[in-house]
């Protein structure tokens, strides 16, 4: 660049806006230095763009939302590309005239990029135990048949619930010493379940509500991490039952299964959601 | 089942799933989302010059990966398809940010791009310089009349959100030469409107 050319406009515009390279505001500093015409026209870019930095900074981004503001997934889709292109120009408009649209707009374009932070695990594990304490719902795990209610007694809770999409809902309440699960199908099957800590051992009580829609039986097992084993179950996993389900409210309870004072044991409910199934022990009523 | 035409069908489909209270599709989402999530809080902190610490940013992950899976995933559930889902996702982190500036009893602010700017721009963010409110009204009125949307729209995405010339340049499907252009006759009918012809003085 010859230094006694003068500059055009725009690259001064850059040069204000500090836009340049290193190697090119070099070369503009180099003749601003020497011409008072084009230093002037820097000058005047930078104190207007200190002007509008300043009423862009004292103006509210935070404004509630008008009835002409676009819906939010359409400002959403216009930050993203996703909009159609005839559907540009609008927004534009609109964006031009509203504050809070355009910050949105903006801060849209900010956030999004490339994931270079790994989540803390210890966050997603404490978000996962506030759903399941909220709604029980993540505790609910879909397979191919049946109920499966898995407790660690005293310690944490995993529920898993297979049986297919009619069996939709669980909630889950715990308290020390005791759990309970509450869980109704989409169609008239309802499972209530408590177990509380006894001397010396536990108490599960379930109730089972049946009109025939779904589960045809629940069977109880437990599992032991060392405490002493309870009733002798002919079943290797410790499963007792399972109890066929007649229509209407079933009980099912089974008393003095392990304890100890490092109580670890898992205890299993299980309702069989196969129409076929229905054959075992009766049930305690 | 939603519709969310236009999106990538798997997360569609996720989404669905999750919605209907499928475990799977919610580890599926924390999975796959988890990070997107954390970087954009990151981000966050410095376009709102918010300046949390690493505790705070860990909260603010909780509370926005919160917000999207409760009540079985219904801020997801609201989400039609027309946007990426990232970007309804970044929706809820910056609401989530936002609120906590609020909480906080914060301005919202907009930090200035990094990277090298020189000292035009150093200049050019120093605070309470000489720009009453009747400027800023001037300037903001001369803006939306005497420009037009393009200009406008490129005028107050770089001074007033912050964005380099290339950036604009790129989302507005532009070189940044032509931005230039652009801006440079956004600036010049800026500085013979009458409203605020006078703070253009090259003396």
């Amino acid at each position: 660049m010859k230094a006694d050319k003068c500059l055009g406009g725009e690259r001064l515009l850059l040069y204000a806006a500090g836009e340049l390279t290193p190697e090119e505001r070099a070369e503009v500093e180099e003749h601003v230095v020497s011409c008072a015409q084009c230093r002037a026209a820097a000058a005047g870019f930078e104190k207007l763009g200190r002007a509008l930095r300043e009423a862009g900074r004292l103006g509210r981004r935070d404004g509630g939302r008008t009835q002409s503001c676009p819906e939010d997934e359409t400002l959403a889709a216009y930050a993203d590309g996703s909009i159609a292109a005839d559907r540009r120009p609008e927004i534009e408009h609109h964006l031009v005239g509203c504050r809070r649209c355009l910050a949105e707009v903006a801060d849209l374009w900010r956030l999004a990029g490339p994931e270079v932070e790994e989540a803390p695990q210890r966050s997603v594990a404490a978000v996962v135990e506030r759903l399941e304490r909220e709604s029980g719902a993540a505790i609910v795990r879909w397979t191919e048949r049946a109920l499966e209610l898995v407790r660690g007694f005293g310690a944490e809770l995993r529920a898993v619930v297979d049986g297919g999409p009619a069996l939709a809902a669980a909630t889950t309440r715990a308290t020390p010493g005791a759990v309970a699960l509450r869980w109704e199908s989409g169609g008239g099957t309802r499972l209530e379940a408590e177990v509380s800590r006894e001397r010396g051992g536990a108490l599960l009580t379930g109730r089972v509500t049946f009109d025939g829609e779904a589960a045809t039986a629940v069977s109880v097992s437990m599992r032991s991490s060392g405490g002493r084993r309870g009733p002798e179950s002919p079943d290797p996993s410790g499963r007792f039952g399972p109890w066929p389900l007649a229509p209407g409210e079933n009980t099912v309870s089974l008393r003095g299964i392990a304890g100890g004072e490092d109580l670890r044991e898992e205890l299993l409910l299980l309702l069989e959601a196969d129409e076929k199934q229905g054959s075992g022990d009766a049930p305690a009523r | 089942m939603t519709a969310h035409g236009g999106c990538d069908p798997r997360d569609s489909l996720m989404i669905d799933r999750l919605c209907a209270g499928d475990s799977d599709a919610w580890s599926e989402f924390i999975e796959r989302y988890r990070r997107l999530i954390y970087s954009a809080i990151h981000r966050a902190n410095g376009r709102f010059g918010a300046e949390w610490d690493d505790t705070v940013l860990d909260e603010l992950f909780e509370e926005a990966l919160y917000k999207l899976l409760r009540h079985d995933g219904r801020a997801l559930r609201s989400w039609k398809g027309d946007c990426k889902l990232e970007t309804w996702i970044y929706r809820i982190v910056r609401n989530v940010c936002i609120d906590r500036l609020r909480k906080e009893g914060r301005r919202r602010e907009v930090a200035e791009p990094d990277g090298e700017k020189g000292a035009a721009r150093s200049a050019g963010t120093e605070r309470g310089r000489g720009v009453d409110s009747d400027l800023r009204i001037s300037l903001e009125q001369a803006i939306e009349t005497a420009l037009s949307d393009r200009e406008a729209l490129a005028v107050k995405l770089i001074y007033f959100e912050g964005f380099t010339y290339r950036e604009v340049a790129d989302r507005m499907g532009l070189s940044v030469g032509a931005m230039s252009g652009l801006v440079f006759r956004a600036l010049a009918k800026l500085r013979t409107d009458g409203g605020v012809a006078r703070f253009w003085d090259e003396s």
